[in-house]
């Protein structure tokens, strides 16, 4: 902590103030329209402080400003963004003020956890996602389905948490440290871990296995992977379509970033162990979430299970990134993941933003039968969605596509290297291929209901100008990342090589992660 | 390696189980030895010295639960004002004396390179964390004072907004 920590942390800063000030003149004025306004405002100047600070990776204090955290914390604004204009209606019951608020915070935990090179901040970053997130829950709608899936996540969420700060408990325990550098420097064996244990750490090996496998399991709630997803499609089905939004790609990200931070940069000498772990987890999560989302006639529930489908497939990346002594190929798996990151949530915002837009206050779009014929009522909404899904299920020349091949091709350039690992990672892209072919399925299906089936009933799309806007964008930039998926899968790269970790001492550059840089 | 760790986590394990097995032994005699002459009123749980009117376990108003919380949250995070009190001792006694950073900075490199004999490994591994808090301290005087103004700021921010929410009127 120090001056530098305070300015490198300007943009948290002000995105916290301005969700402060909102609170408390909430409790002050009615006037619901301006609090979107002025958190529209804190998002904006909160970008214009991180564009001014932009500049080579530094670290300072608990923080580990990199590519990596710069990624990070541009996914989180733009996402800022965008929920500040999906949720432009003014809350039925009041309290339009506490939910502007509480994701101005959650949207500020997203970025503390991506500039996280400590793991007491990285915690701190995390519980500020999920805490206002609660909030949300219970603003969303205030009916019994809605109270329910509040209390189920707020209760599971604590479980999480508290496993993952038993997994990060014993990784300081191990190492000594909380810091990453550190940790990584104790774990690679290039200081002394433990003074009191003498020269060789006893059950160093064991215990640092313990906290990884806790620590995958409280972030794999966040990401809702199997088998920490069973709360996903219960609480997207009971809350509104903004909060199911939020709740598919904040903490996504947030997690993401964290297994990132932690296992692949922190974390060496465990990979032979790690990458298996994260193996069973990618088939196991996006063949469940695949074929659960199959027979699914709700909407949010249908993609609650694409989203811990998705997670799936981002744990290809993860999986590829934890292998790096072998990787030769010429896509890096974490790099994949950031790519797939982004692209995902546009379109998923994307396909809720529609759902806002096309729902009425009182009677939200659940049902896949509701959307039938908005082909011929509506032809550019039925466009934006079939955009969205057609992503998502990974059609070529759309973003989606990009993102998925990316992944499988990493997994494909897993090189033997002298232990035939190549087999399980080549079965890994092809049981993902698959996954894709399944996925389609469902994907289809809406697209079908939406072109080829006569209308029920019209809707009424009473979302107003916000959930219309934010659809719009996030089709336009799906539409153009899949046209020009260069620059972001370059930067998403670059995020990936240039990760660093600290070092013990604060004057000391940081340093490159060698191994895990590609050819 | 299953033995080195039970050896380590050995005293552990004595401590817990002499703390498990002097809490029974003290409640079995407890229980053998003392006279035990159970009246009424002995038997009544104690409530501030008044008789009980009813049960406990029955529904609370949520008023008292919102008051409860309240009160919980300014008096627990004013807890983190003793820590602070102690820092802001040690970084004023670190600021009066200016060479304390310059001594840290070179006790730092002292510690590194004395840190290779495997006999004063502990030592100067502990010399390096004190020397490294030091500059620490010394780097961040300035901030001390002004964090904890931002941390009490937002304290009565929260006391405010409870205010005008209306949670410390009794409805």
């Amino acid at each position: 902590m120090s001056a530098e920590t305070v300015r490198l942390l300007t943009p948290e800063i002000v995105l916290i103030a301005v969700a402060v000030a909102i609170f408390v003149a909430g409790a002050f004025a009615d006037a619901p329209k301006w609090f979107r306004w002025i958190a529209g405002a804190g998002v904006a100047l909160s970008a214009v402080a991180l564009w001014m600070q932009h500049g080579a990776a530094v670290c300072s204090g608990p923080l580990t400003i990199d590519s990596l955290a710069y990624y990070g914390r541009w996914l989180a604004l733009v996402l800022g963004a965008l929920f500040v204009l999906l949720t432009a209606r003014p809350l039925a019951g009041g309290g339009t003020p506490e939910y502007v608020g509480s994701l101005l915070l959650a949207i500020a935990g997203l970025m503390l956890v991506s500039g996280a090179g400590e793991l007491v901040l990285m915690f701190v970053g995390l519980e500020l996602i999920s805490i206002p997130t609660y909030v949300l829950l219970y603003l969303g709608r205030r009916d019994a389905a809605s109270q329910e899936s509040a209390v189920k996540y707020f209760l599971l969420s604590i479980l999480a948490s508290a496993i993952l700060l038993y997994g990060l408990g014993f990784l300081y325990g191990t190492t000594g440290s909380t810091e990453l550098g550190e940790i990584h420097a104790a774990l690679a064996g290039s200081r002394p871990a433990l003074p009191d244990a003498g020269a060789v750490p006893v059950g160093f090996d064991m215990f640092a296995r313990l906290a990884l496998v806790l620590i995958f399991a409280g972030l794999g709630f966040k990401i809702a992977a199997a088998p920490f997803h069973f709360y996903a499609p219960d609480v997207y089905q009971g809350t509104t379509q903004a909060n199911a939004a939020l709740l598919s790609v904040v903490p996504k990200a947030a997690g993401m970033v964290a297994l990132v931070r932690i296992l692949v940069l922190a974390m060496p000498g465990l990979e032979a162990f790690a990458w298996k772990l994260a193996l069973v987890m990618a088939v196991l999560t996006m063949t469940l979430g695949n074929f659960m989302a199959l027979w699914q006639n709700n909407l949010r529930r249908l993609l609650a299970y694409s989203s811990i489908a998705h997670a799936g497939y981002m744990l290809i990346g993860l999986t590829v990134g934890l292998a790096p002594a072998i990787v030769r190929g010429s896509q890096d798996g974490v790099g994949a993941l950031l790519f797939y990151l982004c692209v995902y949530a546009l379109a998923t915002v994307g396909a809720f933003a529609v759902l806002e837009y096309l729902g009425r206050e009182d009677a939200p779009i659940d049902a896949v039968d509701e959307l039938a014929g908005l082909g011929r009522a509506r032809p550019l909404v039925a466009a934006a969605m079939s955009v969205f899904l057609f992503s998502l299920a990974g059609i070529p020349l759309l973003a989606g596509f990009w993102g998925k091949f990316a992944l499988f091709l990493s997994a494909l350039g897993v090189d033997p290297g002298g232990v035939s690992v190549r087999p399980w990672f080549v079965g890994l892209a092809i049981v993902g291929a698959l996954n894709a072919a399944v996925a389609a399925a469902y994907y289809l299906r809406i697209v079908g209901v939406m072109f080829f089936r006569t209308p029920l009933a019209v809707p009424k799309a009473e979302g107003g100008m916000g959930p219309w806007l934010t659809f719009t964008v996030c089709a336009v930039l799906t539409l153009a990342i899949g046209a020009f998926p260069r620059p972001l899968l370059q930067a998403a790269n670059d995020a990936s090589r240039q990760s660093s970790v600290q070092r013990a001492a604060p004057d000391l550059p940081p340093v490159e992660l060698a191994g895990r840089t590609g050819p | 390696m299953q033995s080195t760790v039970l050896a380590i986590l050995a005293p552990i394990l004595l401590f817990v189980a002499c703390v498990v097995g002097l809490a029974v032994v003290l409640l079995v005699m407890g229980n053998c030895f003392s006279p035990g002459r159970k009246t009424r009123v002995k038997r009544m749980p104690y409530e501030s010295g008044m008789d009980p009117i009813h049960d406990t376990r029955r529904q609370f108003d949520v008023r008292f639960h919102l008051m409860a919380i309240a009160f919980l949250v300014f008096d627990v995070e004013l807890l983190f004002l003793y820590p602070w009190a102690v820092t802001a001792q040690a970084a004023k006694l670190a600021a009066s004396q200016p060479a304390a950073s310059a001594v840290a900075t070179s006790s730092v490199a002292t510690a590194a390179e004395s840190a290779d004999s495997t006999a004063s490994t502990n030592r100067a591994m502990d010399a390096t964390v004190a020397a490294l808090r030091g500059t620490e301290l010394v780097e961040n005087r300035d901030l001390v004072f002004p964090g904890v103004m931002v941390f009490i700021a937002l304290l009565t921010l929260g006391f405010i907004y409870d205010w005008r929410k209306g949670i410390f009127r009794w409805r």
